[in-house]
């Protein structure tokens, strides 16, 4: 190993908290300590990525008060040192470290909500693409509606919990009373409109269609789909599907509109 | 490159809307590279709409340009693919190393200045002139430590690199500042040390003074000390560039533009009694 290389590697392991011998690497200041000196780096190293947390998780700390949310952050640091370019992408795996390592892994709630925070700022960030609008569907003549697939805009990301975190999410953003963490199915989807992201919960069966149609089904089989599950009559399917997509072509969740 | 650019300051979110809403009367101003390597969205209208009315230079933290580790190509392309898009007066990134084993400390820390730091410096500033296909701009950085490898000074190691690699410096007049308290040296050593023809630059910037040393944290205005020692920069580089940085403790736009105005006031002072250099 070179020189250079080995002083770097050095360096970077007591920046990153380890007791590293250095002293002999470095030239003793004029005024203070080498240690104090030492110190400006480890310490800058800690605050800055605890601070990079914070800014994108502040619900978090919210829900979980600003200690505890200190210890999560020292926790993931530990376990997860930053391998991105950008300190905006260091909380990558925090999902995956809240799931993996105790105590945060016996309150799976936590990632949940994590997922639908880090969802919300991957939206604002995603793709730009055309959005679909009503005249985009206005020259559909009524025998091709059942043909009909739509694509997505890259925001748009869908999930499906087992607790009730987007009510948790929701109460933390209204700064209303949280509710008590329930195991209960829950649906949301996350999307773009401009340059303002949103979540909004769905019923199961509006989870059934969003699903249906970001994977690529036609309308008709879609329609098919709500009247097996039983969540509407034959009659009514296509009715309850159309509305759907009405809302969500108001809401620039489409880019794209094509027969299968 | 040598047209002066004039009086610009830091692209910050905070500021986006009065930005575009007031349209202030501003040279330019200065984007962090790594705020827009994203798909698209919200931070690219900003930057977009923004370069619409101003020219843009792109400022980078993550180059890491001393680091032993290959350079990351991922981040190179992605950094080119934005300045196809904006067109930016130019690139700038520090001269020194972030992480190394693929792992990032997020700060710029300080190279040795020895023969082999040197060397492996001007080589990946020419790989990455040579990928972006165009010259780079240099920073000195603050720095708390000193090597006992180090065989020669900070303003002889940055002005080599530029000689050598054939890029710019960025001369940022604060950090020359702190590292001089830090560090123990004058820093009209430093001004005077450096080559005007690879000045394309100036930062400013404010710092927090721990009694024995200082950090630079851009989180504060800028002190009198730092004011002098731009105008002794003026003085010896004449017409180059000037932004402000601020990046914590971020105050409503027209207190940086009142700040920035005072470098232009000290600048056109200087500049009529015609005591610079250019």
């Amino acid at each position: 190993m070179s020189a250079l290389a080995n002083l770097q590697q050095v360096l970077q392991t007591h920046i990153m908290g380890e007791d590293e011998p250095i002293l002999n690497l470095l030239v003793s200041p004029v005024r203070g300590t080498v240690h104090e000196r030492l110190a400006v780096y480890s310490n800058a190293y800690d605050w800055r990525l605890i601070d990079a947390l914070h800014q994108e998780y502040g619900l978090l700390a919210k829900l979980l008060g600003d200690e505890a949310f200190m210890e999560l952050a020292q926790a993931f640091i530990d376990v997860y040192p930053s391998k991105f370019y950008s300190i905006a992408k260091f909380s990558e795996p925090l999902v995956q470290f809240l799931t993996e390592y105790a105590p945060y892994s016996e309150t799976l709630y936590l990632s949940e909500l994590t997922q639908l925070i880090k969802a919300l700022i991957r939206s604002l960030e995603a793709a730009d693409a055309p959005c679909l609008n009503f005249e985009g569907l206005a020259h559909v003549s009524e025998q091709n509606w059942p043909s009909l697939c739509f694509t997505f805009h890259p925001s748009v990301q869908y999930f499906s919990f087992n607790y009730n975190s987007y009510a948790i999410w929701q109460a933390l953003v209204q700064e209303k009373p949280l509710p008590e963490v329930q195991l209960t199915k829950s649906h949301c989807v996350v999307w773009r409109k401009g340059i303002q992201s949103y979540a909004v919960a769905l019923t199961v069966a509006e989870a059934l269609v969003l699903t249906r149609l970001m994977q690529g089904f036609c309308f008709a089989d879609v329609c098919e789909a709500v009247y097996d599950k039983g969540f509407k009559q034959e009659a009514q399917a296509a009715n309850f599907v159309a509305n759907l997509l009405a809302n969500w072509l108001d809401n620039h969740l489409f880019s794209e509109v094509k027969r299968s | 490159m040598n047209d002066f650019l004039g009086f610009g300051l830091g692209l910050r979110p905070q500021h986006y809307s009065y930005i575009l809403e007031h349209q202030p009367k501003i040279d330019w101003f200065e984007a962090i590279t790594e705020d827009y390597l994203v798909a698209g969205g919200k931070p690219l209208y900003y930057l977009n709409c923004v370069r619409e009315l101003y020219p843009l230079a792109m400022h980078g933290v993550s180059l890491s340009i001393g680091s032993c580790d290959p350079m990351n190509r991922e981040y190179l392309k992605k950094v080119k693919v934005l300045a196809d898009k904006i067109q930016p007066v130019w690139i700038s990134d520090h001269l020194c190393w972030t992480g190394v084993n693929g792992l990032n400390t997020h700060d710029l820390l300080p190279l040795p200045y020895t023969e082999e730091a040197l060397k492996h410096v001007v080589d990946r500033v020419k790989q990455v002139q040579d990928f972006l296909g165009r010259q780079i701009l240099l920073e000195n950085v603050s720095s708390y430590i000193e090597y006992r490898d180090s065989v020669i000074s900070e303003w002889e190691f940055l002005t080599a690199i530029a000689e050598q690699a054939d890029c710019f410096i960025l001369l940022d007049i604060n950090n020359i500042y702190v590292s001089s308290v830090n560090h123990h040296f004058d820093p009209l050593d430093y001004l005077n040390a450096i080559p005007s023809h690879r000045v394309r630059q100036f930062h400013l910037a404010g710092h927090k003074n721990c009694g024995d040393y200082i950090i630079d944290t851009h989180d504060a205005a800028i002190i009198d000390e730092v004011w002098l020692l731009y105008a002794q920069a003026v003085k010896k580089f004449g017409k180059v560039a000037t932004m402000i940085e601020r990046d914590d403790d971020i105050p409503e736009f027209p207190v940086l533009l009142a700040e920035l105005q005072q470098a232009e006031r000290i600048a056109k002072k200087l500049w009529k009694e015609n005591v610079c250099i250019s």
